[in-house]
């Protein structure tokens, strides 16, 4: 579960992110939907750790997170929190296989047997086992948002954020990107989207709206 | 560290344009003071080997350089000559060899021969106990045994194809002296084994074969025509020879008139028996206005110094130079991180660390430098090994 209360985080004092109650249970798919500018990202960046409230207090699977250290939260987020980016984000002297692997080489994780066949499985339900060796450069641009949603799924995180996933795409993929992470995040994971298609927010269990004020509604 | 390392080791290959380039510079900024380092390192022990042995050189007084450098390795400008006698008012120390070095020649090539190569090679008048001292061997024919014979370095004989057999000739000092001596032709008995010194480039002879080729001991030649002269009656004609050539008819003709202890030597090799022998002779020669004692592993020293001097010149331009590039490296560091902030972005949401990204970065600088390092050292082990020092002296030193 996400509990979020008396929130408060700007950048200097033109913009301002502020909430008085959220709360997101586990297993909820959320949608974000709201004018560029408005702090969506901002939101899901203190959601995820990467930012530090200025007030109030972020309770993320019965952790209060803002009260972490840096490093608890780094590996609070390496281990609960998979990351979908509108960009890619692939790193590019990387192949697909290290791609997807990343967040185990980044907390020097041995890879296990449990965890190629999950790759396997992974690889096999994004469609992309061909290409297993091959570099971002050489995938489309489908291909390389499928490579990300493996990548965020790979260590099974509690959370998958997901910042635009199909911003980038054209609808015939953004459909399919859709129904694959449909299809392939748990019922138990807790999914939080940001998005501009408003065709597909019935989709989700919940949608949070944000205002021009970057206050949420 | 293994995921660090993993990390910084995938993007070097990745972009390996970018390392290859870095490391050349890198290399470049290290081969050459190392290349240099070796050069001169090289040149010392060359200097120093030629010394080893030698208590004492006996010159004209005068430059204590030329002495060492004519002496020794059969280079500069002639340092003046002494006379047989003061070889004798040296003797009682120990071994003495006597030099004779103002002469150059070359081999005296058929007709046949093409793409014939013409050098100044340094003529070494000496004795026969000089080989003993520098412990030179013969790879082909013997030693010489009477005037006119020579014996070749290896180096002479290789780039002038030089046989036992073939002849050799002494240059003209003047080309339009008239009164100067006749080029001598020397007969090649010998060529000596590679020794990767001085004694490669020379033609080595008696001692009384470059007097002969100074013009001091000379033969007499019958200028008398029989076929035209009678009983009361002598008639000259006119012989003019190309160059004369010491043979086993005329050896006996050729004599001086003047004293031995005149004789003209340049220097002397004093192998002295101990060392108080050396410290008398020394002290002997202190205030002699004529004749210099000199110390070579001294006057080596002195003369490195100001090859040190001018390397520690170098030294200061390679550090300038080492500064310049890594201050262009820091400046490639900048425009890197600024080039893959979203990287360290995404790699930062994700969960890494900023001391993590740093590690990266400076991994991967690390691993081109140690691959720089690495390729620098086999730079200069293929360059030691493929070109021995006496090779980088000719180039360097000349």
């Amino acid at each position: 579960m996400i509990l979020i209360d008396n929130l408060s985080f700007s950048y200097g004092s033109d913009f301002a992110v502020e909430l008085a109650h959220l709360q997101i249970q586990s297993g909820q798919k959320v949608a974000f939907v709201g004018e560029s500018g408005c702090g969506k990202t901002t939101l899901l960046s203190l959601i995820a750790g990467v930012l530090r409230p200025h007030k109030g207090e972020i309770s993320i699977l019965q952790q209060k997170t803002h009260l972490l250290s840096e490093k608890e939260l780094r590996m609070f987020r390496l281990q609960n929190i998979g990351f979908v980016f509108q960009n890619f984000a692939l790193l590019d002297y990387l192949n697909v296989r290290e791609n997807i692997l990343l967040p185990f080489t980044l907390q020097c994780k041995k890879i296990t047997q449990p965890t190629l066949d999950r790759l396997e499985y992974l690889l096999n339900a994004v469609g992309i086992r061909d290409k297993i060796y091959q570099k971002p450069q050489q995938l489309s641009q489908g291909e390389k948002q499928r490579v990300a949603i493996a990548r965020a799924l790979i260590h099974k995180p509690s959370i998958v954020i997901a910042d635009e996933p199909t911003g980038n795409l054209d609808p015939k993929n953004s459909e399919k990107i859709m129904h694959l992470l449909w299809q392939e995040i748990d019922k138990d994971t807790t999914f939080l989207m940001i998005t501009h298609d408003h065709s597909i927010l019935d989709k989700f269990d919940r949608t949070v709206r944000f205002d021009e004020k970057g206050i949420v509604a | 560290m293994r995921s660090i390392l993993f990390l910084a080791y995938k993007y070097i290959a990745h972009n390996y344009i970018k390392t290859i380039v870095l490391t050349i510079c890198l290399l470049l900024t290290m081969v050459v003071p190392l290349a240099a380092y070796f050069i001169i390192d090289a040149y010392q022990e060359h200097l120093q080997e030629r010394a080893y042995g030698v208590t004492l050189i006996a010159g004209r007084r005068g430059n204590d350089y030329d002495i060492l450098l004519r002496s020794l390795y059969y280079k500069g400008a002639y340092p003046g000559s002494l006379s047989m006698q003061d070889l004798q008012d040296v003797e009682h120390v120990g071994k003495t060899i006597p030099m004779y070095l103002p002469f150059t020649g070359h081999k005296l090539y058929s007709s046949q021969e093409k793409n014939a190569y013409y050098d100044n090679v340094p003529i070494v008048g000496t004795r026969l106990d000089y080989f003993s001292l520098r412990n030179a061997q013969l790879a082909q024919g013997r030693w010489p045994v009477i005037l006119g014979e020579a014996v070749v370095g290896a180096q002479v004989a290789q780039r002038m194809n030089i046989r036992p057999g073939d002849f050799v000739l002494s240059d003209q000092k003047n080309l339009y002296d008239i009164t100067a001596s006749y080029p001598l032709k020397m007969k090649v008995v010998g060529i000596l084994r590679r020794t990767h010194s001085p004694d490669d480039d020379v033609i080595f002879v008696d001692i009384k074969t470059t007097w002969i080729i100074e013009g001091i001991f000379h033969g007499h030649d019958d200028i008398t025509d029989d076929s035209t002269s009678s009983e009361n009656i002598v008639v000259s004609k006119a012989k003019i020879h190309e160059y004369p050539e010491i043979t086993a008819q005329n050896l006996h003709l050729f004599h001086h008139h003047g004293q031995a202890k005149d004789l003209p030597i340049t220097a002397i090799l004093i192998v002295a028996k101990d060392h108080k022998s050396k410290t008398i002779l020394r002290g002997d020669y202190q205030e002699n206005e004529r004749v210099t004692l000199i110390q070579p592993q001294k006057v080596i020293t002195r003369l490195m110094s100001l090859v040190l001097r001018i390397h520690a010149f170098f030294e200061a331009y390679f550090v300038l130079v080492i500064v310049t590039v890594t201050l262009f490296i820091l400046l490639i560091v900048m425009l890197s991180l600024r080039l893959r902030a979203e990287e360290f972005v995404i790699l930062y949401k994700m969960g890494c660390s900023k001391r993590t990204l740093h590690m990266i970065v400076f991994m991967e600088f690390f691993l081109v430098f140690l691959f720089s390092i690495g390729l620098s050292i086999i730079c200069v082990g293929i360059f030691q090994w493929l070109v021995p020092p006496r090779y980088i002296l000719q180039i360097f030193a000349g």
